[in-house]
C-alpha cells in the first residue's frame, strides 16, 4: 500500500536523558513510564530541562438527568510545558499548551464506583497528554541535533 | 496632559516597535518611560548643570537645569547637591525624578546612593508596575519597598476620578506584589463610600483575589443578597477573603476563604455560616471545606473535605446547576507514592449524601481506610512480575446492615507479563490470578466468602506510519492496528458482597482492559477479542497531534454470567462499536467527537460533540451536544464569554435538555470594563429539585460584581460562577 | 624670580621674549611650565611679574594641557595661573580630572587652597560632569582626601573614567 512503513525511531527523542521540572508525582512516573524502555532517562543532570509551567484539572458536571442530578462529569486536564537549554537557560522550544478531556457517567447510587472511574480516567488523560508530549519533544529534539 | 509618563495609544504606536509596550485593549494607555532605558550594574553618573563645584571633601554642588542620568534613571531639578565621601545626596526644590519603574515629581529630595534609598516630600506619583498614580506627602523608597504618607492611589488613567483609596499610609511590596493601606478611605467619584482601618491589597495578579466591591444579587425572595469581600494578606504565602453576607428574607451570615502555600504543595480552607435563616425554620447554615494538592518529591498529597449543614445548602444560597446537581460531597484523604516500577496508595474516603431522593440502601459505602500496592517489577528480560494487593475496610453511614454488610476485604492480583516492545510494534501476554477474601462484621467467621480465579490475556499492536500532506501542510499520518484478546475464568460471584464494584462508562479504552468491572468485588467472566485501530495526523513542524481518529469493537464468545444486581447473564456476541475523532485546528480550537452504536440493534448507544475556543485572554467558546441512549438524556449546551467592543464583553450559557423540551440552565450577562473598573451584570436560571420531591421548578438570580482594575480585581461570587459554568474560563487569564 | 610662597618655577620654550618694562615675557612653541608637581603645557605662555615677583602666567593653545600631581588633569584653549589669589581659572572648552570626577564647561576654576573646583556654562555650552560608577559608592576608599599642595597622592586617586563630550 501507498508508502505505509514501520514505525523508526521517529516517535522517541534522541536525547540520551532529560530532567523533569514542575511535573506532578503522577505525570512524572507516566512520563518515565513512556520514556526509559525507549531509552530516555530521565534525572537531575541532563542538558534539556523538560519544564511543565502549569498543571490544572478541572471537573464539572456536563449532563443532568430528569431530577437535576448529575449524570455525567467532565474532566479536563491542562498542561503547558517547555524545553529549556540547562547551560544557557534559552529556550529550546515555545511554551505548549497540551489539553484533554473526557467524560464519565456519574451514577448517584454507586458514587464509590464512579470515583475509581474518575480516577480511571484521570490516568488515561494523563496518558494522552503525555503521548502527545512525547510526540513534540521527538520533533523537537531532531531539529536540536541536527 | 499628564506629566506622569501616561503614554496613549497613538504615541506608542508612534515609538521604534522594539520599545512598544502592549497596552490592554480596554484601556486608553499605559505609564511607561521609553526614553530613560534599562538599569544597568555599575554606570557613570552624567551630570549637566549651568554651574557645578566641588569641594575638597567631595561635596558637589550643581545649579542651573540640573539633569543628572544614569542608565534607566534621570533627575531634572534646579539645583542638588551629593556628597560622595557620604553617598548622601539632597534636593531641596522642584524635581522630577524618572526611572523604568516610576516617575515622581516633588519638591523636596534626599537620599543614599548606595543603598538606593530615596525619600521625597510633596509628590505626584506614577508606578509603572501596578499601573497606580496618585499623590502624597512624603513617599520613601528603599529596596522593593515603596512607603506612601498621607497619599493616594488610584489605577484610573489621568483626568479621571473614578475611584482612589486615600490613606493615612499605603506600604506597596513590589517583590511580594501586595500592598497595605492604614485609615484608608475608598472614594468614588470623589464622593468617600467606604472607611477601614487596614486592608490589603494585590498589586499584580500573582494573588487569586483581591480587594473588591460588593457582590450584589437577588436571594430568591426577591429582595437583597449582599456579600462584602475583604481581602487579608496574612503572609508571602498566605491570604484570606473574609466576606460578610446578608441575604433579604432569611438573615446574615459569614463566609472565609483562607489560601495557604507550604512545602506541601497548595491549598484553602473556607467555612461559610448563616446565621438562623428565617426561611429554614430559625436553624444555621454551615458549608466548611478543606482542599489540598501537592506534590513532594515521588509524593502526591490530596485532600478534599466537604460538610454541609443541611441538603438544601447549596441550591439555597448559591448559584449555578454545577453546584445544585451535586448528591454526594466527597470527604477524601489521600497519599500516593508513584515509584520507579511501584505505585502506593493509602487513603480514608467518604461522603456526605445531600441528595435527600436518595433511599438509605443506596447511601455510598466508606473507605476507612484504603492500603494499596501495585507494580510491574522486570523480573529478566522482558519478564515482568505483576503485583496487586489491596486491604481496605469498607463502612456504611446507615447502619441497617442487614443487605448491605460492612467489613474488610483484601484482594491480591498477582501475574506474569511478557513485555516485547520495538518502536514498530508491541505483543504483550499476560497471566493474573485473582484472589479476594472477606472479614464481614456481622457474619460468622466461616460464612467469610472468598474467590480466587484466574485470567490471561494478549495485547498486541503495530505502528505503521506515512508522510502526507493535509490543506497543504506536511504531516506524518500513523495506522495503529491493535488486537488484545482476553480470557477470565468464570467463578460463582453472587454470595461475594459489593462494595466498589461497578460498571464502566464504555468507551474505546475500555475495550482493551481485562477486568469489565470497575473496583475489586467482581471480576468479569468473559472471553473477548478487541479490535481498534488508531490514526493520527502529526504536524511535521512541530510534532502536534492535529486530528486522531479511532474506531474499535469487541467481539465474544460465550456469555458474561457474572452480573450486578442480579442481571441475567449477557450473550451479546460483540460490543457496541465505538468510533471517536480529535480535531486540533488552529492554535486554540478543538472538535471532539464520540460515538457509540449497537451494530444488533442498529441504534445510538452514546455519542457526544465538543467544539471549544479560548485565546486564553479575552475570548472563550464551548458548544457542547452529549446524546446518552441509556439514560435518555440527550442536552446541548453553548457557552461562551466574547468581546463584541474594546470595553464590553457577552457572557452566555444555555444548557438545554432536547429529551424534556425544557431548558436546565442559562445565564445571561455583559462585561464592561476600561483601566479603572470591570463591572460585571449576570442574570442566571436553573431548574433544579428545591424542596427534594424530585419536581424541577426554576430558581433565577441577578448577580453584580464591582471590582477596581489593578487591585487584585477578580475573585467573588461571579467569577466562582463563571469559572464553574463556563469551560475553559479562567478567572486569571484577565 | 621666587613667586610668593611656592615653589621656584622653570619655564622653556622654542623661543623666548622678554620686555623688562613692562615684567612680561612670552614663550612660543611647546612651551612648558614645572612648579613642583604642577606642569603646564601650551604654545604659548606669557609671565606677568610685579617688582620681581611673578603674580600671573597665561597660556594659550590648542589645547592648553596642565597637570598637578596625579590629582587634578585639565585643559583648555586659555588658562589664567593668579599666583596672588591662588586661582587656575580654565576657559574655552574646558576639561579638569579632578579625584576621578571629570568637569566639562565654559569655564572651571580650580582654587589651589581650597582645592574646590567651580565650573559654569556659557550660553547654550553647559557644564558636563561625570561622576565614574566606583565614585558614586564613598565606600571610603575613594573618598577625596585632603591634602596639601605637595603632591603625595594620598588619596588613591580613582581610574578618572573620562566620558567623552557628546
Amino acid at each position: 500500500c501507498s508508502g505505509w512503513q514501520l514505525r523508526g525511531q521517529t516517535a522517541t527523542p534522541n536525547f540520551e536523558s532529560i530532567t523533569l521540572q514542575g511535573a506532578s508525582a503522577r505525570l512524572r512516573y507516566t512520563l518515565e513510564d513512556l520514556l526509559e524502555p525507549n531509552g530516555v532517562l530521565v534525572h537531575n543532570q541532563s542538558p534539556y530541562v523538560v519544564e511543565i509551567t502549569d498543571e490544572e484539572w478541572n471537573q464539572r458536571t456536563a449532563a443532568v438527568d430528569d431530577r437535576g442530578r448529575a449524570a455525567e462529569r467532565e474532566l479536563r486536564y491542562e498542561i503547558t510545558w517547555q524545553l529549556i537549554d540547562r547551560d544557557t537557560g534559552a529556550m529550546l522550544n515555545p511554551p505548549r499548551r497540551l489539553t484533554a478531556i473526557r467524560s464519565f457517567a456519574y451514577s448517584p447510587d454507586n458514587v464509590t464506583a464512579t470515583s475509581d472511574e474518575e480516577d480511571l480516567v484521570r490516568t488515561d488523560l494523563i496518558e494522552d497528554i503525555s503521548y502527545r508530549l512525547i510526540n513534540q519533544l521527538a520533533n523537537a529534539s531532531r531539529k536540536i541535533k541536527d | 496632559d499628564d506629566d506622569l509618563n501616561w503614554v496613549d495609544r497613538e504615541s506608542m504606536e508612534a515609538l521604534p516597535p522594539v520599545l512598544q509596550r502592549p497596552i490592554p485593549v480596554w484601556c486608553s494607555g499605559i505609564y511607561y518611560n521609553p526614553r530613560v532605558g534599562v538599569p544597568a550594574e555599575r554606570s557613570d553618573t552624567v551630570i549637566t548643570a549651568d554651574r557645578t563645584s566641588l569641594t575638597q571633601d567631595g561635596l558637589i554642588e550643581m545649579g542651573g537645569d540640573v539633569l543628572i542620568e544614569e542608565p534607566g534613571r534621570r533627575l531634572t531639578t534646579q539645583s542638588a547637591l551629593l556628597d560622595q565621601s557620604s553617598g548622601k545626596f539632597q534636593v531641596d526644590n522642584d524635581l522630577r525624578l524618572e526611572t523604568d519603574q516610576f516617575t515622581f515629581l516633588a519638591n523636596g529630595m534626599s537620599g543614599q546612593t548606595d543603598r538606593r534609598e530615596v525619600s521625597l516630600d510633596g509628590v505626584r506619583y506614577s508606578l509603572f508596575g501596578p499601573g497606580a498614580r496618585g499623590t502624597a506627602d512624603y513617599i520613601d523608597l528603599v529596596d522593593n519597598f515603596v512607603t506612601i504618607e498621607q497619599g493616594s492611589y488610584t489605577t484610573c488613567p489621568p483626568a479621571s476620578n473614578g475611584w482612589q483609596l486615600k490613606g493615612r499610609q499605603i506600604r506597596l511590596d513590589r517583590q511580594e506584589g501586595w500592598g497595605e493601606a492604614r485609615d484608608v478611605t475608598l472614594r468614588v467619584k470623589g464622593v468617600p463610600v467606604l472607611w477601614l482601618p487596614w486592608i490589603t491589597f494585590p498589586i499584580d495578579d500573582r494573588r487569586k483575589t483581591g480587594l473588591l466591591f460588593p457582590t450584589i444579587a437577588t436571594s430568591d425572595n426577591g429582595g437583597l443578597d449582599v456579600t462584602q469581600p475583604i481581602y487579608i494578606n496574612l503572609h508571602p504565602q498566605m491570604d484570606a477573603t473574609v466576606s460578610p453576607r446578608y441575604i433579604d428574607g432569611r438573615g446574615s451570615g459569614l463566609e472565609t476563604e483562607f489560601r495557604y502555600l507550604n512545602r506541601f504543595g497548595l491549598g484553602q480552607v473556607s467555612y461559610g455560616v448563616l446565621f438562623s435563616d428565617r426561611q429554614f425554620n430559625d436553624e444555621n447554615r454551615e458549608v466548611a471545606s478543606w482542599r489540598h494538592s501537592g506534590s513532594v518529591n515521588r509524593w502526591q498529597l490530596t485532600a478534599d473535605v466537604n460538610y454541609v449543614s443541611d441538603d438544601f445548602y447549596f441550591k439555597d444560597l448559591d448559584t449555578g446547576l454545577e453546584v445544585s446537581s451535586q448528591t454526594h460531597l466527597p470527604r477524601l484523604g489521600e497519599a500516593r507514592y508513584y515509584g520507579r516500577r511501584w505505585q502506593a496508595l493509602a487513603r480514608i474516603q467518604s461522603w456526605q449524601t445531600i441528595d435527600p431522593t436518595l433511599p438509605d440502601n443506596l447511601e455510598p459505602y466508606r473507605r476507612l481506610p484504603q492500603l494499596q500496592l501495585s507494580g510491574d517489577p522486570q523480573l529478566f528480560g522482558p519478564l515482568h512480575g505483576l503485583w496487586l494487593s489491596d486491604v481496605t475496610a469498607f463502612d456504611r453511614a446507615d447502619n441497617d446492615t442487614s443487605n448491605n454488610p460492612t467489613g474488610a476485604r483484601v484482594h491480591m492480583a498477582p501475574g506474569l507479563a511478557v513485555r516485547l516492545k520495538k518502536p514498530w510494534g508491541y505483543v504483550e501476554p499476560r497471566a493474573r490470578a485473582y484472589h479476594t477474601r472477606y472479614q464481614l462484621d456481622d457474619a460468622d467467621n466461616s460464612a467469610d466468602p472468598t474467590l480466587t480465579t484466574w485470567g490471561a490475556s494478549l495485547d498486541s499492536g503495530l505502528f505503521l506510519q506515512r508522510d502526507t500532506s493535509l490543506f497543504g501542510r506536511g504531516y506524518t499520518q500513523t495506522l495503529e492496528p491493535r488486537v488484545f484478546l482476553n480470557k477470565v475464568a468464570y467463578e460463582y460471584q453472587d454470595d461475594l458482597p459489593n462494595f466498589d464494584a461497578g460498571e464502566l462508562t464504555f468507551s474505546y479504552n475500555t475495550l482493551f482492559r481485562e477486568n469489565r468491572f470497575i473496583g475489586y468485588d467482581r471480576i468479569g467472566d468473559e472471553e473477548k477479542m478487541s479490535v481498534g485501530v488508531t490514526s493520527r495526523f502529526l504536524r511535521n513542524d512541530d510534532g502536534r497531534e492535529q486530528l486522531r481518529l479511532r474506531v474499535g469493537q469487541g467481539y465474544y464468545t460465550g456469555e458474561r454470567k457474572v452480573q450486578l444486581r442480579g442481571r441475567e447473564p449477557d450473550d451479546a456476541d460483540q460490543t457496541p462499536m465505538v468510533a471517536d475523532a480529535r480535531w486540533n485546528f488552529g492554535h486554540d480550537w478543538y472538535l471532539y467527537s464520540e460515538g457509540q452504536w449497537d451494530t444488533h440493534a442498529n441504534e445510538r448507544q452514546r455519542s457526544s460533540l465538543r467544539l471549544g475556543y479560548t485565546d486564553r485572554e479575552r475570548r472563550v467558546l464551548n458548544l457542547g451536544f452529549h446524546d446518552l441512549a441509556e439514560e435518555d438524556i440527550q442536552q446541548s449546551e453553548i457557552a461562551a464569554i466574547w468581546p463584541i467592543h474594546r470595553n464590553w464583553r457577552l457572557i452566555g450559557r444555555w444548557l438545554y435538555d432536547l429529551e424534556n423540551q425544557r431548558t436546565l440552565e442559562t445565564l445571561a450577562g455583559a462585561e464592561w470594563r476600561n483601566c479603572c473598573w470591570k463591572i460585571r451584570l449576570v442574570s442566571q436560571r436553573e431548574l433544579v429539585d428545591d424542596d427534594g420531591n424530585g419536581t424541577l421548578e426554576g430558581d433565577s438570580t441577578v448577580l453584580m460584581q464591582i471590582q477596581m482594575t489593578g487591585l487584585g480585581g477578580f475573585g467573588g461570587r461571579v467569577d466562582s460562577l463563571l469559572e464553574r459554568s463556563i469551560p475553559g474560563y479562567r478567572s486569571e487569564y484577565e | 624670580a621666587q613667586p610668593p610662597g611656592g615653589q621656584p618655577v622653570e619655564v622653556s620654550a622654542n623661543s623666548a621674549t622678554f620686555e623688562q618694562s613692562a615684567g612680561t615675557g612670552v614663550y612660543r612653541g611647546d612651551a612648558e611650565l614645572i612648579q613642583g608637581n604642577r606642569r603646564l603645557n601650551a604654545d604659548v605662555i606669557r609671565l606677568f611679574t610685579e617688582n620681581n615677583q611673578l603674580v600671573r602666567v597665561e597660556a594659550t593653545g590648542n589645547p592648553v594641557r596642565m597637570r598637578e600631581g596625579d590629582d587634578l588633569q585639565a585643559r583648555a584653549k586659555n588658562l589664567v595661573y593668579d599666583l596672588r589669589a591662588r586661582r587656575l581659572v580654565l576657559t574655552g572648552d574646558a576639561h579638569v580630572d579632578h579625584q576621578g570626577n571629570t568637569f566639562e564647561g565654559a569655564r572651571v576654576q580650580y582654587n589651589l587652597d581650597s582645592r574646590r573646583v567651580d565650573a559654569s556654562g556659557e550660553g547654550d555650552k553647559r557644564v558636563r560632569l561625570v561622576i565614574p560608577a566606583k565614585n558614586t559608592d564613598p565606600s571610603g576608599e575613594s573618598g577625596a582626601g585632603g591634602n596639601d599642595d605637595t603632591s603625595d597622592t594620598g588619596n588613591g586617586g580613582a581610574d578618572g573614567g573620562k566620558a567623552e563630550t557628546p
